[in-house]
C-alpha cells in the first residue's frame, strides 16, 4: 500500500487538483450555465498564487486570497454575463480562457513571460491537498443537497418554472459562476504550490478539453460525476501507455462520444444499471411512466431532454 | 501609410473568410462551432503533409486542404451534430452538447498535428512571388492581391447566395424558424448539411491563404483565430454577411494600427477588449441576429 502509494504520489496529487476543477466545471453546466471561465480563474489562481507565495507571502493566505478574489470579482463580472443567451457566454468564457495566455506571456517578469512561474515554494502537501478537495467536495454537496442546488437543476430543466415559484434566477446564476470561479482559483493555486511552476500554455485550450472531459464523461447531474470523471481521465494516460502524445486525442474523441450516446456519463450509466438490477419493482410500479426513474433508460434524448420536450418552446 | 492599408486589407480578407463560416452556422443552426478554428489550421496542415510526399502544383493543394476541412465540418455536422440535434429535443441543452462536442472534436486535429510536427511550425512553400511596386514606396504581391480579391468576392457571393437564391432563402427560413421551414418543405438536413460544408470551406480557404501569406502556421495558430472570429461576428451581429465585413474591417484596422505603433505582443488582446465592449456597451446588439431577428 505504501509503496504503491509513493509510485503514483503525482497521480493522486494530480487527482486532488483536479476534483474541484471538474467540479467546477460540473456546477456550472449542471445550472445550465454556459461557461468555460473556471478554467481561466484556474490559471488565475495558479499565477496569483505563484506570484504571492514566491514574494514571501504565506500559503494559506495567498490561497484563500485567491479563492475569495476570484469569487468576489467573478460576481461583479457576472452581471452582464448572465444576461447573454447560451452561445454567447460559451463562447465570451471561452475567449476569456484563451486570452489569459496571452495576458501571462505578455506579463513579462510578473509571470515569467512564455516560460511561466518557475520554482514556486511547494507549500501544499498531500494532507492538504486531500483536505481542500474534501472541502470543495463537502461544499458543493451540501449546496446540492438544499435549496440552492434544487433550484438549480430547475433552472436545467425548466427557467420559466423555476422563476414563476419566486426564484431569484439571476442571482442564482450568478452564484453559481462565482462558485465555480472560486472553485477553478482553488484547483489552480493548489496546482502551483503542488508542482512548483505553470506555464501560460497550462490554462489553455488543452485544459479546456480535459475538464470538461472529466466532467462530461463523468455525468453533470452530481459532484460525484466530476469526481469519477477525475479518477477516470487522471488514470487512463497511465493505464494505456501507447497514447502519450495522443492523449488530447483520446480525450476529443471520449468526449464526442460521451456527448453523442451517454450524455448522462457514467453516473447516468450507473444509475441506470441499479435501477435494473435493485429496483425493478420500481420499475413496474403502475402508472409510471418509464421516464420517471432518474436517469432511467435512456430513451431518445435521455431523461433530461424527455422532462424538456413536454415543456413548451421558448 | 499606402503599405499599412495593403496589410490591414489582406489580414481584413482572410478574417472575412475564417469568420463567414463561423457566423454562417451560428447564425442559420445554431451550431458555434468551436473545431472552426482547429479546422482552418488542418487544412494548411493537410497540405503540408502531402507536401511531404508529393509535388503538387499550388491549385491542387487548395483543393486538398480546402477540401479536407470542409469534408471534415460536413462529417462533424452529419455524424455528431446531427445526431445531437435529432436526439436531444430541449433546443439549450443541444446547444450546450453541440459546444462540448465542438471542444471535443478541435482536440482530434490539433493532437495530430502536434504529434506530426512536434508543435513546431509547419509550411507549404510558394512564398516566392512577385511583387508590383506602388507609390510611395509599399509593394503588393500576387498573393496578396489573391487574397483580398477572394476575400471580397466570396463576401460578395455569400451575401448574394444568402438574399437572392432559393436556397438563400431557405436557409434564412431555417434561421428563424426550423420547424416551420422543415413543414414548408425545407430539407433541412441537406441545408445544414451544405451550409457546414460552405462554413468548413472557408475555413479551410483561410488556413491555406495564411499559411502562405505569412509562410508557416503553428498546430495552436486556430486558437487565436477563434477569439478573433468571436470579435468580428460579435460585432457585426451574428449571422450577417455585411456585419461580418465590417466587424472584420474594424479589427484588422486596429489591430494593424496597433502593430505598426508598439511591439505588438499585445495584438491578440484586441479581440477580447472588443468582446468586452460590445457585450458591456451594446447588448442589444449581441442579441440581435442577422440571418433573422430572434428574441
Amino acid at each position: 500500500m505504501t509503496s504503491w502509494y509513493f509510485a503514483h504520489l503525482t497521480l493522486v496529487q494530480g487527482l486532488l487538483i483536479s476534483i474541484p476543477l471538474a467540479i467546477s466545471v460540473q456546477i456550472a453546466l449542471r445550472s445550465g450555465v454556459f461557461s468555460f471561465a473556471s478554467i481561466g480563474f484556474y490559471g488565475i489562481g495558479a499565477y496569483g498564487a505563484g506570484i504571492l507565495v514566491i514574494r514571501g507571502w504565506p500559503v494559506p493566505l495567498a490561497i484563500v486570497l485567491m479563492i475569495v478574489g476570484s469569487g468576489l470579482v467573478a460576481y461583479l463580472i457576472s452581471a452582464p454575463l448572465i444576461r447573454l443567451r447560451g452561445l454567447y457566454l460559451g463562447m465570451v468564457t471561452f475567449a476569456f480562457d484563451l486570452i489569459l495566455t496571452v495576458v501571462v506571456t505578455n506579463g513579462g517578469d510578473l509571470t515569467g513571460g512564455a516560460l511561466g512561474l518557475l520554482g514556486v515554494p511547494i507549500g501544499v502537501g498531500t494532507g492538504g491537498l486531500l483536505a481542500a478537495a474534501a472541502i470543495a467536495v463537502l461544499v458543493v454537496s451540501q449546496l446540492e443537497r438544499r435549496a440552492v442546488g434544487r433550484a438549480l437543476v430547475g433552472i436545467k430543466a425548466s427557467e420559466e418554472l423555476v422563476m414563476s415559484v419566486g426564484v431569484d434566477l439571476k442571482q442564482r446564476k450568478r452564484l453559481v459562476f462565482a462558485i465555480s470561479a472560486a472553485l477553478g482559483a482553488l484547483s489552480g493555486s493548489l496546482y502551483v504550490l503542488t508542482f512548483s511552476t505553470v506555464q501560460p500554455t497550462s490554462a489553455g485550450f488543452t485544459l479546456i478539453i480535459t475538464t470538461l472531459t472529466m466532467a462530461v464523461i463523468g455525468g453533470t447531474s452530481s459532484w460525484v460525476g466530476a469526481v469519477i470523471g477525475a479518477v477516470i481521465i487522471t488514470w487512463l494516460p497511465s493505464l494505456a501507455a501507447t497514447i502519450g502524445e495522443y492523449q488530447h486525442l483520446v480525450y476529443g474523441v471520449v468526449l464526442v462520444l460521451v456527448v453523442m450516446y451517454a450524455p448522462e456519463g457514467v453516473l447516468g450509466a450507473l444509475r441506470w444499471i441499479w435501477l435494473r438490477v435493485a429496483g425493478p419493482g420500481r420499475r413496474l410500479r403502475p402508472g409510471a411512466s418509464p421516464s420517471d426513474a432518474p436517469g432511467g433508460p435512456p430513451p431518445p434524448g435521455g431523461p433530461l431532454a424527455t422532462v424538456d420536450a413536454g415543456r413548451a418552446k421558448g | 501609410m499606402t503599405q499599412q492599408l495593403i496589410n490591414g486589407a489582406v489580414l481584413c480578407a482572410v478574417y472575412v473568410l475564417f469568420s463567414l463560416g463561423l457566423t454562417l452556422s451560428w447564425g442559420a443552426l445554431d451550431v458555434l462551432n468551436l473545431a472552426h478554428g482547429a479546422l482552418m489550421m488542418f487544412a494548411a496542415f493537410t497540405a503540408y503533409v502531402v507536401t511531404q510526399y508529393f509535388t503538387l502544383p499550388l491549385w491542387l493543394l487548395f483543393v486538398i486542404g480546402v477540401g479536407a476541412a470542409g469534408f471534415l465540418t460536413l462529417l462533424l455536422d452529419v455524424v455528431v451534430f446531427r445526431h445531437i440535434r435529432a436526439k436531444v429535443a430541449d433546443k439549450r441543452q443541444a446547444e450546450l452538447l453541440t459546444l462540448i462536442a465542438g471542444v471535443g472534436a478541435a482536440g482530434i486535429p490539433v493532437t495530430l498535428a502536434v504529434a506530426y510536427t512536434h508543435d513546431s511550425p509547419f509550411g507549404i512553400g510558394h512564398l516566392e512571388s512577385s511583387t508590383f511596386r506602388l507609390a510611395g514606396g509599399a509593394q503588393i504581391s500576387k498573393i496578396q492581391i489573391a487574397i483580398i480579391v477572394l476575400g471580397l468576392a466570396l463576401c460578395v457571393a455569400l451575401a448574394l447566395w444568402v438574399s437572392r437564391t432559393r436556397t438563400g432563402r431557405a436557409l434564412r427560413a431555417v434561421a428563424f424558424d426550423g420547424e416551420t421551414a422543415e413543414l414548408m418543405g425545407v430539407n433541412t438536413r441537406t441545408l445544414s448539411a451544405f451550409t457546414m460544408l460552405i462554413a468548413g470551406s472557408l475555413a479551410g480557404l483561410a488556413g491555406m491563404l495564411l499559411v502562405i501569406y505569412l509562410g508557416a502556421l503553428t498546430p495552436g495558430s486556430g486558437e487565436p483565430f477563434m477569439l478573433k472570429g468571436f470579435a468580428i461576428i460579435i460585432l457585426g451581429s451574428v449571422g450577417s454577411v455585411w456585419g461580418t465585413l465590417i466587424g472584420a474591417v474594424v479589427l484588422a484596422g486596429t489591430e494593424t494600427l496597433v502593430i505598426s505603433q508598439t511591439s505588438g505582443s499585445w495584438v491578440d488582446a484586441i479581440s477580447f477588449a472588443i468582446i468586452l465592449l460590445v457585450i458591456l456597451l451594446r447588448p442589444q446588439g449581441v442579441v440581435g441576429k442577422g440571418l433573422a431577428e430572434r428574441v
